[in-house]
């Protein structure tokens, strides 16, 4: 055996993958559903579940933008500005350097 | 031919455009998942996680002062790991046959990039945006938020990472091992966040199970999907940059000269 911990290691992660596949198949029927239904973010159906059941409800948020479209709006705008800026910095760092070199090379 | 200014467009512009309405497209409704809301944990709970997670932020912003001095090239990775973190963390993912959503952490990504206190501050700093202007997570659960997704999803991601790479793992096997547990390390402490604020008279331990069996189905795809993403960016990364990456975690990337093509020579 030419790298037995390589081994171990791969063999480790397989077997945990396979568990939680499994444990997903098991569980998926027990998923709590929340007002909003199907398809509904574990924030509501898990965290706001358990704290109506212990007496405590979520606040607005101090700037609320979840009124009509506006949260929609800033939800696109906040992934605009971050898909851009991952985009401008993956060139500099990536692209631009890799360019540099090939060209001095 | 192209002039100098065409290339600018073709190089930059279109980027952008590529970016802007890719997420635009990718954005159509927004969903929570691990943040705890404004109201949630009692006031004496928001300041204890305060407390600590104040801790790692602030040796964390160090880190940064420091690091950015003596690591070029640390400022692009900056960027990249800050506004991955900020997306993938209100990036609603649904899950089949359990009919949830919810969102992968990418602080275990940030952690391998760029170490897991500076990491720490990038979630930070993402938390805060989302809370404030995203109506996602709160002000005053700021600091527990911190700590399961920034401080825990960082730790636990760079720890898996490391303790991989000294068997011999692949960079791959290794970061998605970090995507894996990070992930799931970081839902298991909102469990326990919750459940310690809220258990009143009952048992803490039964009901921190009963939540982390509510988020299993939604969140073990998920840990999965995270490991993918996270194993994918890394390998890229270091079959790109791997000097750069071999300053920031010596030991877990050997320093090796630069692999891309007509580099290193």
């Amino acid at each position: 055996m030419k790298n037995p911990g390589k081994i171990i290691a791969t063999g480790i992660v397989v077997v945990v993958v396979v568990l939680a596949v499994w444990g997903w198949l098991a569980l998926s029927q027990q998923v709590p559903e929340g007002a909003e239904g199907r398809w509904g973010g574990v924030d509501v159906t898990v965290i706001e579940k358990y704290a109506v059941d212990a007496g405590r409800e979520a606040r607005e948020p101090f700037i609320n933008t979840d009124q009509g479209d506006l949260l929609l709006f800033v939800f696109a705008l906040g992934g605009a500005v971050g898909g851009f800026v991952a985009g401008y910095y993956w060139r500099r760092l990536i692209a631009e350097k890799a360019g540099r070199r090939r060209a001095a090379g | 031919m192209l002039n100098k200014r065409d290339h600018w467009f073709r190089a930059h512009i279109l980027l952008a455009l590529v970016f802007v309405l890719g997420l635009l497209f990718l954005y159509p409704t927004p969903a929570y998942a691990m943040h705890i809301a404004e109201g949630i944990l009692p006031a004496s709970w928001c300041a204890i996680w305060y407390a600590i997670a104040a801790i790692f932020v602030v040796i964390g912003i160090r880190l940064i002062r420091r690091r950015t001095r003596e690591i070029r090239g640390l400022m692009p990775l900056l960027g990249i790991s800050g506004a991955v973190i900020f997306l993938i963390s209100v990036f609603p993912i649904p899950v089949p046959i359990s009919g949830s959503c919810s969102h992968p952490c990418g602080t275990p990504l940030g952690a391998i990039l760029v170490g897991p206190f500076i990491s720490t501050v990038l979630g930070a700093l993402a938390l805060l945006i989302q809370a404030l202007f995203l109506a996602h997570g709160g002000i005053s659960t700021w600091g527990a938020n911190i700590v399961s997704m920034a401080v825990v999803g960082s730790f636990v991601g760079f720890g898996a990472f490391i303790l991989f790479r000294r068997f011999n793992a692949s960079i791959f096997v290794a970061a998605f091992a970090a995507g894996l547990f990070g992930d799931w390390a970081t839902y298991a402490t909102t469990s326990f966040e919750l459940a310690s604020a809220l258990h009143g008279g009952g048992s803490l331990w039964g009901m921190f199970g009963a939540i982390a069996l509510a988020f299993a189905p939604t969140q073990l795809p998920l840990g999965i999907l995270e490991g993918l993403f996270t194993g994918g960016v890394v390998t890229l990364v270091y079959q790109r940059r791997p000097e750069l990456l071999s300053q920031i975690i010596p030991r877990a990337f050997k320093p090796v000269s630069s692999v891309v093509k007509g580099g290193g020579r």
